[in-house]
C-alpha cells in the first residue's frame, strides 16, 4: 500500500510553517505494524526537471545544478546511489503522477518556505516510490559560482532538498535566535539538513558536513564501509525517566566532527550511527532552535523544558559496533 | 616498605671493591610514573552566516599522568655499553576539559580510563661511576598499545625516549645467581605518536620516571 505524504519537509528562509511530517530522525521513517522503518530508495532514482526558465535560472541550469547535487550526495564514501536525469518535462512537482519531478513553482502563500520535498512511500517496506522537489519562485534564485545576494543559492537549497528526497530528515545542529518581526535567524549551523537556510547569497551549504555524511551513510552505505564505523547508543533521562525529542550531539575529539541524533521514544532512547571510531564528548540539549513541527508530527509531545548537559564520561566508539549504553541525566530548567 | 629499607641497610655492608665490575646481565622491576601529555584542543563549532565560527563548547584534551610497572632485562655489550629491553604497563586517563558552553553549562572534566602497554629496545652507556653510584645515559625506541578501560578502542603507536639512569649498588656478592642487587632510578623524556584516536594527531612529549630494584650478575 502506498501513501502520499504532501508538504513533508520544507526548507525555510526564516522559520518553518506547520506541516504534517513522518516520524523524523536523521533518517525519515514510516510507522509500520512492525515498528518504524526507515525510508529509502531501493531502485535507481530517475528524475525529470521542469522545462521552464525563471528569473535568474534557466531550465538547463536547474538541471545541471540538480545533477551536481546528486553527485555531491553520491560522493560520500561508501554511499552507492544510482540516479539519472530522464529529461525535461511540463509536469509540475507535487503532483502524484508517478514520476520524480524537480522544478520551480509559484507558492506565494508559503511566504517563508524556500523549497520542499514530498514523497510517496510503500508503507509496508519504507521504499520510496516517488518524490518531487519544488523551489518557491516567491524568492529569487541564483546559480552564480560565488553566490549572488540577495538571491538564494539554488545549489545549497537543492542539496538540502535532495537530502530529503533520499530519506533524510532535519538535523538539529544549529543555533538560531527569534527575530522581533517573526521567524528565526541562523546564528550558526553545522549541517546542510538544518531546517533553516543561510541568508541569500551564502553558499556554505554546498558542502556536506559530518552530520549529513553520517545520515546518508547510515541509509545507503555498503556493509563494508559501515563495518568500519561505530555508534553511540543510550538514553536521556529527566528525574530518572526517559522522554521524547531530546537532541543529542557527539563531538569527535580528534576531528572536531559533530553528529547529532534524537531520543525517539518515551524511554528516551537514542542512537547515533555511522561515526568514525574515536573518543567523543556527548551532550544533550532541548530541541529549541527551530519549530518542532519541522522535526516531528504535530501530535508528538517533545520536552524542551530541561537544561543542556554532558554525559559524565568520554565515550569510546569502537570500529564496527558501539560501546556500553550511556545515560545522560538532565535536570529541568 | 619497612622490610625493604631494612634489607638495603643490611646488605650495604656486603659491598666490595668488586662493585666497579659491570654485570653481565641484569633484570629490573620497578614503579613507572608517566607524565601528563597534552592532546590539544578541539572545538564543537558551528558556521555563522558570515563565515565565522560559533563555538558550542571547547575541549582541552590530555592524557593524565599514569602509574604502572616496568621491567627491564639488560646485558653487557661492552664494558660501558649495555643493551636493554623493557616492558611496561600504565594506567592513565583520557581527559577532556569542557568549557565555554554556548548555553552556559558549567565547565566539566570528562574522562575515560586507558591502559597502556609499552615495549622498548634501548642502549645505555655508562658515563661515570663513583663508589656505589653509577650513571648512564639511555636512549630507546619501541611501540605501545593503548586500550580504553571499556575495551571499546584499541590503538597502536610508536615511541622514542632519551634519559638518564642511576644505579645505587646495594649488594655485590662474589657468586650466586642474584649476586648483585642495585636500586635503579631513571628519568626520561618520551615522544609518542599514535595510540587511541584522541585529541590532536601530533607527537606527544612527556616525562617518565622509574624507580625499582635490579638484580644481576
Amino acid at each position: 500500500m502506498n501513501r502520499r505524504l504532501t508538504g513533508v519537509l520544507l526548507l525555510c528562509a526564516l522559520s518553518v510553517t506547520a506541516v504534517a511530517t513522518t516520524q523524523a530522525y536523521l533518517k525519515l521513517g514510516v510507522l509500520t505494524p512492525n515498528g518504524v522503518v526507515g525510508i529509502r530508495w531501493t531502485r535507481p532514482i530517475q528524475y525529470f526537471v521542469t522545462n521552464r526558465d525563471v528569473d535568474g535560472v534557466t531550465a538547463p541550469q536547474l538541471q545541471a545544478t540538480v545533477a551536481r547535487v546528486f553527485g555531491t550526495w553520491g560522493s560520500v564514501p561508501g554511499v552507492a546511489l544510482t540516479h539519472s536525469f530522464t529529461g525535461f518535462t511540463v509536469s509540475e512537482p507535487f503532483v502524484a503522477d508517478g514520476i520524480n519531478v524537480v522544478g520551480f513553482r509559484a507558492r506565494p502563500d508559503l511566504e517563508r518556505t524556500l523549497a520542499a520535498a514530498t514523497f510517496e512511500i510503500d508503507e509496508q517496506t519504507g521504499q520510496i516510490i516517488e518524490s518531487d522537489i519544488f523551489f518557491n519562485t516567491a524568492f529569487t534564485w541564483s546559480v552564480s559560482a560565488g553566490g549572488q545576494a540577495p538571491r538564494y543559492d539554488l545549489e545549497s537549497v537543492g542539496l538540502h532538498e535532495v537530502g530529503h528526497l533520499l530519506g533524510l530528515g532535519h538535523s538539529g545542529l544549529g543555533e538560531t535566535e527569534v527575530r522581533p518581526e517573526g521567524g528565526r535567524r541562523v546564528l550558526g549551523k553545522r549541517a546542510v539538513m538544518f531546517p533553516i537556510a543561510y541568508p541569500p547569497g551564502n553558499i556554505e551549504d554546498r558542502t556536506l558536513e559530518a552530520d549529513d555524511r553520517a545520515g546518508i551513510g547510515d541509509i545507503y552505505a555498503s556493509g563494508v564501509v559501515s563495518a568500519g564505523l561505530g555508534a553511540i547508543g543510550g538514553r536521556v533521562t529527566l528525574n530518572g525517566a526517559g522522554f521524547f525529542g531530546a537532541h543529542v550531539t557527539a563531538l569527535n575529539t580528534r576531528t572536531g566532527d559533530l553528529v547529532g541524533g534524537f531520543t525517539l521514544n518515551n524511554n528516551g532512547d537514542f542512537a547515533i550511527g555511522h561515526l568514525a571510531p574515536g573518543v567523543y564528548v556527548v551532550r544533550a540539549e532541548p530541541l529549541d532552535d527551530a519549530d518542532l513541527t519541522s522535526y516531528f508530527d504535530e501530535e508528538t509531545t517533545v520536552n524542551i523544558n530541561f537544561k543542556p548537559a554532558y554525559y559524565s564520561s568520554l565515550v569510546a566508539v569502537p570500529r564496527g559496533g558501539s560501546g556500553p549504553r550511556i545515560e545522560i541525566k538532565v535536570v529541568s530548567k | 616498605m619497612r622490610a625493604f629499607v631494612g634489607a638495603v641497610l643490611l646488605s650495604a655492608g656486603l659491598v666490595t671493591p668488586a662493585a666497579a665490575q659491570t654485570p653481565r646481565w641484569e633484570f629490573g622491576i620497578g614503579a613507572l610514573l608517566t607524565g601528563r601529555e597534552s592532546a590539544g584542543t578541539t572545538n564543537a563549532s558551528l558556521l555563522s552566516p558570515g563565515g565565522d565560527t560559533v563555538t558550542l563548547f571547547r575541549t582541552t584534551n590530555r592524557i593524565t599522568s599514569g602509574l604502572g610497572v616496568e621491567s627491564q632485562l639488560s646485558w653487557r655489550l661492552r664494558e660501558r655499553l649495555r643493551a636493554e629491553i623493557a616492558f611496561g604497563w600504565v594506567s592513565a586517563d583520557l581527559e577532556s576539559r569542557v568549557s565555554g558552553d554556548f548555553e552556559d553549562v558549567v565547565d566539566v572534566s570528562l574522562t575515560q580510563g586507558l591502559q597502556q602497554f609499552r615495549g622498548e629496545v634501548a642502549v645505555a652507556y655508562r658515563l661515570l661511576q663513583r663508589g656505589r653510584w653509577s650513571a648512564f645515559v639511555r636512549g630507546g625506541a619501541g611501540g605501545f598499545r593503548e586500550i580504553t578501560t571499556d575495551k571499546a578502542l584499541v590503538g597502536n603507536g610508536t615511541s622514542a625516549s632519551l634519559g638518564g639512569v642511576a644505579h645505587f649498588l646495594v649488594r655485590q656478592a662474589p657468586s650466586g645467581l642474584f649476586g648483585r642487587i642495585a636500586l635503579r632510578f631513571e628519568a626520561r623524556a618520551v615522544v609518542r605518536q599514535g595510540g587511541v584516536k584522541f585529541g590532536n594527531d601530533g607527537a606527544r612529549v612527556s616525562p617518565a620516571f622509574v624507580a625499582g630494584l635490579v638484580i644481576g650478575r
